[in-house]
Protein backbone atom coordinates (compact mmCIF):
# COMPACT_ATOMS: atom_id res chain seq x y z
CA UNK A 1 0.00 0.00 0.00
CA UNK A 2 1.36 3.40 -0.93
CA UNK A 3 0.82 6.55 1.02
CA UNK A 4 0.49 9.84 -0.80
CA UNK A 5 0.94 11.88 2.35
CA UNK A 6 4.33 10.61 3.44
CA UNK A 7 7.24 12.93 3.96
CA UNK A 8 8.61 12.34 0.49
CA UNK A 9 5.32 12.90 -1.35
CA UNK A 10 5.96 16.56 -2.06
CA UNK A 11 9.62 16.21 -2.94
CA UNK A 12 10.83 17.67 -6.15
CA UNK A 13 13.67 15.35 -7.12
CA UNK A 14 17.05 16.95 -7.38
CA UNK A 15 19.49 16.00 -10.05
CA UNK A 16 21.92 13.49 -8.69
CA UNK A 17 25.40 14.78 -8.22
CA UNK A 18 27.49 11.80 -9.26
CA UNK A 19 30.76 13.36 -8.12
CA UNK A 20 29.26 13.98 -4.66
CA UNK A 21 27.91 10.42 -4.53
CA UNK A 22 31.34 9.05 -5.39
CA UNK A 23 33.01 11.24 -2.78
CA UNK A 24 30.54 10.04 -0.16
CA UNK A 25 31.26 6.42 -0.96
CA UNK A 26 34.98 7.05 -0.73
CA UNK A 27 34.57 8.80 2.62
CA UNK A 28 32.40 5.95 3.92
CA UNK A 29 35.01 3.47 2.81
CA UNK A 30 37.73 5.44 4.57
CA UNK A 31 35.60 5.75 7.71
CA UNK A 32 36.21 9.48 7.75
CA UNK A 33 33.24 10.69 9.78
CA UNK A 34 33.98 14.40 9.37
CA UNK A 35 34.28 14.11 5.60
CA UNK A 36 31.15 11.95 5.41
CA UNK A 37 29.26 14.47 7.50
CA UNK A 38 30.38 17.46 5.48
CA UNK A 39 29.49 15.74 2.19
CA UNK A 40 26.02 14.84 3.45
CA UNK A 41 25.71 18.43 4.59
CA UNK A 42 26.50 19.63 1.09
CA UNK A 43 23.93 17.21 -0.34
CA UNK A 44 21.36 18.54 2.10
CA UNK A 45 22.12 22.14 1.24
CA UNK A 46 21.76 21.30 -2.47
CA UNK A 47 18.40 19.70 -1.84
CA UNK A 48 17.31 22.78 0.12
CA UNK A 49 18.24 24.98 -2.83
CA UNK A 50 16.08 22.71 -5.01
CA UNK A 51 13.19 23.27 -2.58
CA UNK A 52 13.20 19.62 -1.59
CA UNK A 53 13.11 20.11 2.17
CA UNK A 54 12.39 16.46 2.97
CA UNK A 55 15.38 15.33 1.01
CA UNK A 56 17.43 18.11 2.61
CA UNK A 57 16.43 16.97 6.08
CA UNK A 58 17.30 13.40 5.24
CA UNK A 59 20.82 14.45 4.30
CA UNK A 60 21.15 16.85 7.24
CA UNK A 61 20.27 14.01 9.58
CA UNK A 62 23.04 11.94 8.04
CA UNK A 63 25.40 14.89 8.28
CA UNK A 64 24.57 15.61 11.91
CA UNK A 65 25.00 12.00 12.99
CA UNK A 66 28.43 11.56 11.46
CA UNK A 67 29.61 14.94 12.72
CA UNK A 68 28.30 14.11 16.19
CA UNK A 69 30.26 10.88 16.07
CA UNK A 70 33.38 12.80 15.09
CA UNK A 71 32.89 15.33 17.87
CA UNK A 72 32.77 18.12 15.30
CA UNK A 73 31.18 21.43 16.22
CA UNK A 74 29.71 21.43 12.69
CA UNK A 75 27.11 18.96 13.97
CA UNK A 76 25.37 21.88 15.66
CA UNK A 77 24.91 23.61 12.31
CA UNK A 78 22.90 20.71 10.92
CA UNK A 79 21.08 20.07 14.16
CA UNK A 80 19.92 23.69 14.03
CA UNK A 81 18.64 23.26 10.47
CA UNK A 82 16.71 20.18 11.57
CA UNK A 83 15.36 21.96 14.65
CA UNK A 84 14.11 24.81 12.47
CA UNK A 85 12.27 22.27 10.34
CA UNK A 86 10.74 20.46 13.32
CA UNK A 87 12.85 17.34 12.79
CA UNK A 88 15.10 17.47 15.85
CA UNK A 89 15.34 19.11 19.26
CA UNK A 90 18.09 21.36 20.53
CA UNK A 91 20.82 19.45 22.27
CA UNK A 92 20.45 19.89 26.01
CA UNK A 93 23.68 18.09 26.79
CA UNK A 94 26.74 20.09 27.58
CA UNK A 95 29.15 17.18 27.54
CA UNK A 96 29.76 15.36 24.33
CA UNK B 1 9.75 -39.26 58.39
CA UNK B 2 12.84 -37.47 59.58
CA UNK B 3 14.47 -35.25 56.99
CA UNK B 4 18.00 -36.56 56.66
CA UNK B 5 18.99 -34.13 53.94
CA UNK B 6 22.14 -32.26 54.86
CA UNK B 7 23.23 -29.22 52.92
CA UNK B 8 26.94 -29.65 52.20
CA UNK B 9 27.26 -25.87 52.41
CA UNK B 10 26.54 -26.17 56.14
CA UNK B 11 29.81 -28.09 56.41
CA UNK B 12 31.60 -25.18 54.75
CA UNK B 13 30.01 -22.75 57.18
CA UNK B 14 31.32 -24.65 60.22
CA UNK B 15 34.40 -23.36 62.07
CA UNK B 16 37.68 -24.00 60.30
CA UNK B 17 38.50 -26.92 62.63
CA UNK B 18 35.37 -28.74 61.52
CA UNK B 19 34.66 -27.29 58.08
CA UNK B 20 35.00 -28.90 54.70
CA UNK B 21 35.76 -26.96 51.57
CA UNK B 22 33.22 -26.20 48.88
CA UNK B 23 32.07 -29.44 47.23
CA UNK B 24 33.20 -30.45 43.74
CA UNK B 25 29.99 -29.17 42.19
CA UNK B 26 31.19 -25.62 42.80
CA UNK B 27 34.01 -26.20 40.35
CA UNK B 28 32.64 -28.67 37.81
CA UNK B 29 28.83 -28.37 37.70
CA UNK B 30 27.44 -25.92 35.10
CA UNK B 31 24.24 -25.45 37.14
CA UNK B 32 26.17 -24.36 40.21
CA UNK B 33 28.41 -22.19 38.05
CA UNK B 34 25.28 -20.38 36.83
CA UNK B 35 24.19 -19.83 40.44
CA UNK B 36 27.61 -18.52 41.40
CA UNK B 37 27.65 -16.21 38.39
CA UNK B 38 24.74 -14.43 40.02
CA UNK B 39 25.47 -14.87 43.72
CA UNK B 40 29.26 -14.48 43.78
CA UNK B 41 29.91 -12.18 40.84
CA UNK B 42 26.87 -10.20 39.68
CA UNK B 43 25.52 -9.57 43.19
CA UNK B 44 28.97 -8.38 44.34
CA UNK B 45 31.52 -5.71 43.51
CA UNK B 46 33.50 -7.62 40.90
CA UNK B 47 36.62 -6.43 39.12
CA UNK B 48 36.35 -6.19 35.35
CA UNK B 49 39.51 -4.36 34.26
CA UNK B 50 41.82 -1.42 34.84
CA UNK B 51 41.48 2.31 34.57
CA UNK B 52 44.92 2.42 32.93
CA UNK B 53 43.41 0.82 29.83
CA UNK B 54 41.20 3.86 29.24
CA UNK B 55 43.56 6.67 30.26
CA UNK B 56 42.17 9.54 28.17
CA UNK B 57 38.83 11.30 28.02
CA UNK B 58 36.65 9.52 25.48
CA UNK B 59 38.49 6.21 25.73
CA UNK B 60 36.06 3.32 25.60
CA UNK B 61 36.70 -0.37 26.06
CA UNK B 62 34.20 -3.18 25.54
CA UNK B 63 34.47 -5.93 28.13
CA UNK B 64 32.72 -9.29 28.08
CA UNK B 65 32.00 -10.12 31.71
CA UNK B 66 30.70 -13.68 31.80
CA UNK B 67 28.58 -13.02 28.74
CA UNK B 68 27.37 -9.58 29.84
CA UNK B 69 28.56 -7.00 27.30
CA UNK B 70 30.00 -4.02 29.18
CA UNK B 71 31.43 -0.76 27.96
CA UNK B 72 33.87 1.11 30.20
CA UNK B 73 34.34 4.76 29.23
CA UNK B 74 36.28 7.67 30.64
CA UNK B 75 34.40 10.96 30.68
CA UNK B 76 35.81 14.43 30.03
CA UNK B 77 36.17 15.02 33.75
CA UNK B 78 38.20 11.83 34.17
CA UNK B 79 35.45 9.81 35.80
CA UNK B 80 34.93 6.23 34.63
CA UNK B 81 31.47 4.86 33.90
CA UNK B 82 30.40 1.37 32.94
CA UNK B 83 27.42 0.83 30.66
CA UNK B 84 25.71 -2.12 29.12
CA UNK B 85 27.25 -2.17 25.65
CA UNK B 86 23.85 -2.59 24.06
CA UNK B 87 21.80 -0.13 22.01
CA UNK B 88 18.40 0.65 23.49
CA UNK B 89 16.85 0.33 20.01
CA UNK B 90 17.48 -3.14 18.62
CA UNK B 91 19.96 -4.47 21.12
CA UNK B 92 22.97 -4.14 18.86
CA UNK B 93 26.44 -4.13 20.40
CA UNK B 94 27.52 -0.50 20.37
CA UNK B 95 31.29 -0.64 20.55
CA UNK B 96 33.12 -3.68 19.23
CA UNK B 97 36.72 -2.59 19.75
CA UNK B 98 38.55 -0.41 22.24
CA UNK B 99 39.23 3.10 21.00
CA UNK B 100 38.65 6.78 21.59
CA UNK B 101 35.18 8.22 21.19
CA UNK B 102 35.73 11.71 19.83
CA UNK B 103 32.07 12.65 19.85
CA UNK B 104 29.09 10.44 20.48
CA UNK B 105 28.79 6.67 20.63
CA UNK B 106 27.00 5.84 17.36
CA UNK B 107 25.26 2.52 17.10
CA UNK B 108 26.61 0.87 13.96
CA UNK B 109 23.14 -0.44 13.05
CA UNK B 110 20.66 2.49 12.85
CA UNK B 111 23.00 5.16 14.22
CA UNK B 112 21.24 6.03 17.44
CA UNK B 113 23.75 8.31 19.17
CA UNK B 114 24.70 8.36 22.85
CA UNK B 115 26.87 10.80 24.76
CA UNK B 116 29.70 9.57 26.96
CA UNK B 117 27.37 10.39 29.84
CA UNK B 118 25.01 7.71 28.50
CA UNK B 119 22.34 10.17 27.34
CA UNK B 120 20.57 9.47 24.04
CA UNK B 121 21.59 12.40 21.87
CA UNK B 122 19.84 11.64 18.61
CA UNK B 123 17.54 9.09 17.01
CA UNK B 124 18.06 9.54 13.28
CA UNK B 125 15.04 9.01 11.00
CA UNK B 126 13.12 7.49 13.92
CA UNK B 127 9.95 9.31 12.87
CA UNK B 128 10.50 8.62 9.16
CA UNK B 129 13.15 9.79 6.68
CA UNK B 130 14.62 13.12 7.76
CA UNK B 131 12.55 13.16 10.96
CA UNK B 132 14.44 12.43 14.18
CA UNK B 133 11.48 12.89 16.48
CA UNK B 134 8.42 10.86 17.38
CA UNK B 135 6.14 11.25 20.33
CA UNK B 136 6.66 7.60 21.21
CA UNK B 137 10.40 8.03 21.50
CA UNK B 138 11.28 9.60 24.85
CA UNK B 139 15.03 10.06 24.75
CA UNK B 140 15.26 10.81 28.45
CA UNK B 141 14.05 7.26 29.12
CA UNK B 142 16.33 5.62 26.59
CA UNK B 143 19.85 6.39 27.76
CA UNK B 144 22.45 3.69 28.11
CA UNK B 145 21.93 1.33 31.01
CA UNK B 146 24.60 2.17 33.56
CA UNK B 147 25.97 -0.26 36.11
CA UNK B 148 27.14 0.84 39.53
CA UNK B 149 30.90 1.15 39.31
CA UNK B 150 33.84 2.25 41.41
CA UNK B 151 37.57 2.51 40.80
CA UNK B 152 39.90 1.47 43.62
CA UNK B 153 43.64 1.07 43.13
CA UNK B 154 43.00 1.40 39.39
CA UNK B 155 40.70 -1.63 39.30
CA UNK B 156 37.26 -0.99 37.82
CA UNK B 157 34.61 -2.67 39.93
CA UNK B 158 30.99 -3.17 38.91
CA UNK B 159 27.92 -4.41 40.69
CA UNK B 160 25.88 -5.87 37.85
CA UNK B 161 22.72 -6.68 39.80
CA UNK B 162 22.75 -3.38 41.68
CA UNK B 163 22.09 -5.13 44.98
CA UNK B 164 25.39 -4.57 46.79
CA UNK B 165 25.96 -1.92 49.43
CA UNK B 166 27.84 1.16 48.19
CA UNK B 167 31.47 0.25 47.47
CA UNK B 168 32.91 2.51 50.15
CA UNK B 169 30.62 0.92 52.71
CA UNK B 170 31.29 -2.63 51.61
CA UNK B 171 35.06 -2.15 51.31
CA UNK B 172 35.46 0.12 54.35
CA UNK B 173 37.75 -2.30 56.20
CA UNK B 174 40.12 -2.53 53.24
CA UNK B 175 40.04 1.20 52.53
CA UNK B 176 40.94 1.85 56.15
CA UNK B 177 43.57 -0.89 56.40
CA UNK B 178 45.45 0.46 53.40
CA UNK B 179 44.69 4.14 53.97
CA UNK B 180 48.46 4.88 54.06
CA UNK B 181 48.66 3.38 50.59
CA UNK B 182 46.34 5.90 48.95
CA UNK B 183 49.16 7.63 47.04
CA UNK B 184 48.72 7.65 43.23
CA UNK B 185 49.63 4.45 41.41
CA UNK B 186 51.47 4.67 38.10
CA UNK B 187 51.37 1.69 35.75
CA UNK B 188 54.77 0.26 34.89
CA UNK B 189 53.93 -0.10 31.20
CA UNK B 190 55.19 -2.76 28.82
CA UNK B 191 55.91 -6.07 30.54
CA UNK B 192 54.32 -4.77 33.77
CA UNK B 193 51.00 -5.65 32.19
CA UNK B 194 50.53 -9.34 31.53
CA UNK B 195 47.84 -11.98 31.27
CA UNK B 196 47.92 -15.67 32.10
CA UNK B 197 45.23 -17.97 30.78
CA UNK B 198 44.75 -20.82 33.22
CA UNK B 199 42.55 -23.91 33.14
CA UNK B 200 40.78 -23.56 36.47
CA UNK B 201 37.69 -22.15 38.03
CA UNK B 202 38.34 -18.56 39.13
CA UNK B 203 37.81 -19.41 42.81
CA UNK B 204 40.88 -21.66 42.90
CA UNK B 205 43.09 -18.72 41.96
CA UNK B 206 41.59 -16.77 44.88
CA UNK B 207 42.07 -19.66 47.26
CA UNK B 208 45.71 -20.16 46.32
CA UNK B 209 46.41 -16.45 46.78
CA UNK B 210 44.81 -16.36 50.22
CA UNK B 211 47.28 -18.58 52.00
CA UNK B 212 51.02 -18.67 52.65
CA UNK B 213 50.98 -22.41 53.42
CA UNK B 214 52.05 -23.26 49.88
CA UNK B 215 54.92 -20.79 49.64
CA UNK B 216 57.85 -23.00 50.69
CA UNK B 217 56.75 -25.72 48.27
CA UNK B 218 55.62 -23.79 45.23
CA UNK B 219 57.83 -20.71 45.54
CA UNK B 220 61.07 -22.11 46.99
CA UNK B 221 62.89 -18.95 45.96
CA UNK B 222 61.18 -17.20 48.87
CA UNK B 223 62.59 -19.58 51.49
CA UNK B 224 65.90 -17.79 51.79
CA UNK B 225 64.45 -14.46 52.85
CA UNK B 226 60.71 -14.73 53.34
CA UNK B 227 60.14 -17.80 55.39
CA UNK B 228 56.78 -19.26 56.22
CA UNK B 229 57.02 -18.09 59.82
CA UNK B 230 57.47 -14.51 58.64
CA UNK B 231 53.94 -14.52 57.24
CA UNK B 232 50.64 -13.88 58.97
CA UNK B 233 46.99 -14.33 58.08
CA UNK B 234 44.71 -11.51 57.00
CA UNK B 235 41.06 -12.25 57.71
CA UNK B 236 38.14 -9.90 57.19
CA UNK B 237 35.18 -12.27 57.01
CA UNK B 238 32.72 -11.39 54.27
CA UNK B 239 35.04 -8.98 52.49
CA UNK B 240 38.64 -10.11 52.04
CA UNK B 241 41.37 -12.48 53.15
CA UNK B 242 45.02 -12.94 52.47
CA UNK B 243 48.49 -12.96 53.89
CA UNK B 244 51.12 -10.54 54.97
CA UNK B 245 54.86 -10.70 55.42
CA UNK B 246 57.07 -8.90 57.90
CA UNK B 247 60.23 -9.23 55.84
CA UNK B 248 59.48 -7.63 52.49
CA UNK B 249 62.73 -7.18 50.59
CA UNK B 250 62.96 -4.51 47.92
CA UNK B 251 64.27 -5.32 44.49
CA UNK B 252 67.70 -3.72 43.84
CA UNK B 253 69.78 -3.32 40.75
CA UNK B 254 73.50 -4.06 40.59
CA UNK B 255 74.32 -0.58 41.89
CA UNK B 256 72.02 -1.09 44.87
CA UNK B 257 69.36 1.30 43.54
CA UNK B 258 65.78 0.70 44.60
CA UNK B 259 62.45 2.00 43.37
CA UNK B 260 61.22 5.14 45.15
CA UNK B 261 58.71 4.55 47.93
CA UNK B 262 55.09 5.57 47.87
CA UNK B 263 54.69 8.79 49.80
CA UNK B 264 53.45 8.75 53.35
CA UNK B 265 54.26 5.18 54.32
CA UNK B 266 56.91 4.24 56.86
CA UNK B 267 56.47 2.20 60.02
CA UNK B 268 55.12 -1.26 59.25
CA UNK B 269 55.54 -0.76 55.52
CA UNK B 270 59.33 -0.36 55.76
CA UNK B 271 59.61 -4.13 55.95
CA UNK B 272 56.04 -5.32 55.67
CA UNK B 273 53.91 -6.17 52.66
CA UNK B 274 50.37 -7.44 52.29
CA UNK B 275 48.58 -9.55 49.71
CA UNK B 276 44.81 -9.43 49.84
CA UNK B 277 42.12 -11.27 47.90
CA UNK B 278 39.24 -8.82 47.78
CA UNK B 279 36.17 -10.96 47.18
CA UNK B 280 35.12 -12.02 44.71
CA UNK B 281 37.83 -11.78 42.08
CA UNK B 282 40.52 -9.16 42.66
CA UNK B 283 43.96 -9.85 44.13
CA UNK B 284 45.92 -6.90 45.46
CA UNK B 285 49.53 -6.59 46.55
CA UNK B 286 50.83 -3.57 48.48
CA UNK B 287 54.51 -2.94 49.19
CA UNK B 288 56.56 0.14 49.97
CA UNK B 289 57.89 0.59 46.43
CA UNK B 290 55.44 -1.07 44.08
CA UNK B 291 52.01 -2.61 44.02
CA UNK B 292 50.00 -4.92 41.86
CA UNK B 293 46.43 -5.80 41.07
CA UNK B 294 45.20 -8.96 39.43
CA UNK B 295 41.67 -9.26 38.07
CA UNK B 296 40.50 -12.83 37.73
CA UNK B 297 38.21 -12.81 34.72
CA UNK B 298 36.21 -16.04 34.62
CA UNK B 299 36.04 -17.47 31.13
CA UNK B 300 33.48 -20.17 31.71
CA UNK B 301 33.50 -22.64 34.57
CA UNK B 302 36.97 -24.12 34.12
CA UNK B 303 39.03 -21.31 32.65
CA UNK B 304 40.24 -18.01 34.07
CA UNK B 305 42.12 -15.10 32.57
CA UNK B 306 44.50 -13.67 35.16
CA UNK B 307 45.04 -10.03 34.22
CA UNK B 308 47.92 -8.46 36.16
CA UNK B 309 49.16 -4.88 36.37
CA UNK B 310 52.17 -3.64 38.30
CA UNK B 311 52.27 -0.08 39.63
CA UNK B 312 54.92 2.29 40.96
CA UNK B 313 55.16 5.52 42.93
CA UNK B 314 56.52 7.32 39.86
CA UNK B 315 55.30 7.50 36.29
CA UNK B 316 57.75 5.71 34.00
CA UNK B 317 56.03 7.28 31.00
CA UNK B 318 56.81 10.80 32.28
CA UNK B 319 60.52 10.34 32.98
CA UNK B 320 62.28 13.51 31.77
CA UNK B 321 65.28 11.57 30.52
CA UNK B 322 65.57 7.98 29.43
CA UNK B 323 66.54 5.96 32.44
CA UNK B 324 67.72 2.61 31.13
CA UNK B 325 68.68 1.28 34.55
CA UNK B 326 65.26 1.96 35.99
CA UNK B 327 63.54 0.58 32.90
CA UNK B 328 65.61 -2.58 33.30
CA UNK B 329 64.55 -2.83 36.95
CA UNK B 330 60.90 -2.46 35.98
CA UNK B 331 61.34 -5.24 33.43
CA UNK B 332 63.12 -7.45 35.95
CA UNK B 333 60.46 -6.88 38.57
CA UNK B 334 57.70 -7.74 36.10
CA UNK B 335 59.56 -10.91 35.11
CA UNK B 336 59.93 -11.87 38.77
CA UNK B 337 56.22 -11.48 39.51
CA UNK B 338 55.27 -13.23 36.32
CA UNK B 339 57.46 -16.15 37.34
CA UNK B 340 55.79 -16.32 40.76
CA UNK B 341 52.31 -16.32 39.22
CA UNK B 342 53.36 -18.88 36.61
CA UNK B 343 54.64 -21.12 39.40
CA UNK B 344 51.09 -21.19 40.74
CA UNK B 345 49.53 -22.34 37.48
CA UNK B 346 50.16 -26.06 37.87
CA UNK B 347 48.66 -25.88 41.35
CA UNK B 348 45.40 -24.21 40.42
CA UNK B 349 45.04 -26.33 37.27
CA UNK B 350 45.85 -29.44 39.32
CA UNK B 351 43.19 -28.58 41.91
CA UNK B 352 40.68 -28.10 39.08
CA UNK B 353 41.48 -31.55 37.70
CA UNK B 354 41.36 -33.00 41.19
CA UNK B 355 37.82 -31.78 41.64
CA UNK B 356 36.63 -34.12 38.92
CA UNK B 357 37.38 -36.93 41.35
CA UNK B 358 33.88 -37.83 42.60
CA UNK B 359 35.10 -39.01 46.00
CA UNK B 360 36.71 -35.68 46.90
CA UNK B 361 34.61 -34.19 49.67
CA UNK B 362 35.66 -30.55 49.50
CA UNK B 363 38.81 -31.15 51.47
CA UNK B 364 40.01 -30.78 55.07
CA UNK B 365 41.43 -27.43 56.09
CA UNK B 366 44.46 -26.99 58.28
CA UNK B 367 42.98 -25.22 61.31
CA UNK B 368 46.20 -23.23 61.56
CA UNK B 369 47.37 -22.57 58.00
CA UNK B 370 44.20 -22.48 55.89
CA UNK B 371 42.19 -19.92 57.82
CA UNK B 372 42.13 -17.23 55.09
CA UNK B 373 41.06 -19.83 52.51
CA UNK B 374 38.24 -20.83 54.80
CA UNK B 375 37.20 -17.20 55.12
CA UNK B 376 36.75 -17.17 51.33
CA UNK B 377 34.85 -20.47 51.27
CA UNK B 378 32.66 -19.26 54.12
CA UNK B 379 31.88 -16.07 52.20
CA UNK B 380 31.03 -18.05 49.06
CA UNK B 381 28.87 -20.58 50.89
CA UNK B 382 26.93 -17.87 52.70
CA UNK B 383 26.11 -16.01 49.49
CA UNK B 384 25.19 -19.15 47.55
CA UNK B 385 22.89 -20.28 50.35
CA UNK B 386 21.23 -16.87 50.49
CA UNK B 387 20.80 -16.91 46.71
CA UNK B 388 19.14 -20.33 46.85
CA UNK B 389 16.81 -19.25 49.62
CA UNK B 390 15.61 -16.19 47.74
Amino acid sequence: MCSTTGPRATSRRIVRDEALDAAMLRAHEAGDSVEIGMLYGRAGDAAERADDIDQACFFWVQAMVFLLEAGSAQADRYRLKLVRNGREVADQTESR
Amino acid sequence: MKDTHVDPLDDVLASVEHAKGLPNAHYVDPGVFAEERQALLFDQWAGIGFGKDIPNAGDAKPIDFLGVPLLAVRLEEGQIKVYQNTCRHRGMILVAEAGNIRGTIRCPYHSWCYGLDGGLRSTPHVGGPGQNLHEGIRREELGLVEFASYVYRDVIFVNINGTAAPFETHAAALLERWRAHDAPLYPGGGASSFELNVACNWKLAVENFCESYHLPWIHPGLNSYSRLEDHYHIEAPGVFAGQGTKVYRQIKDEAGEVFPDFAGLGGFWDEGAEYIAFFPNVLFGAQRDHAFAMVLMPDGMERTLEMTELYYAFDPAQAPEPEPERAAMIEANAAQWREVFEEDIFVVEGMQKGRHGPAFDGGKFSPVMDNPTHVFHHWAARHIKAHRER
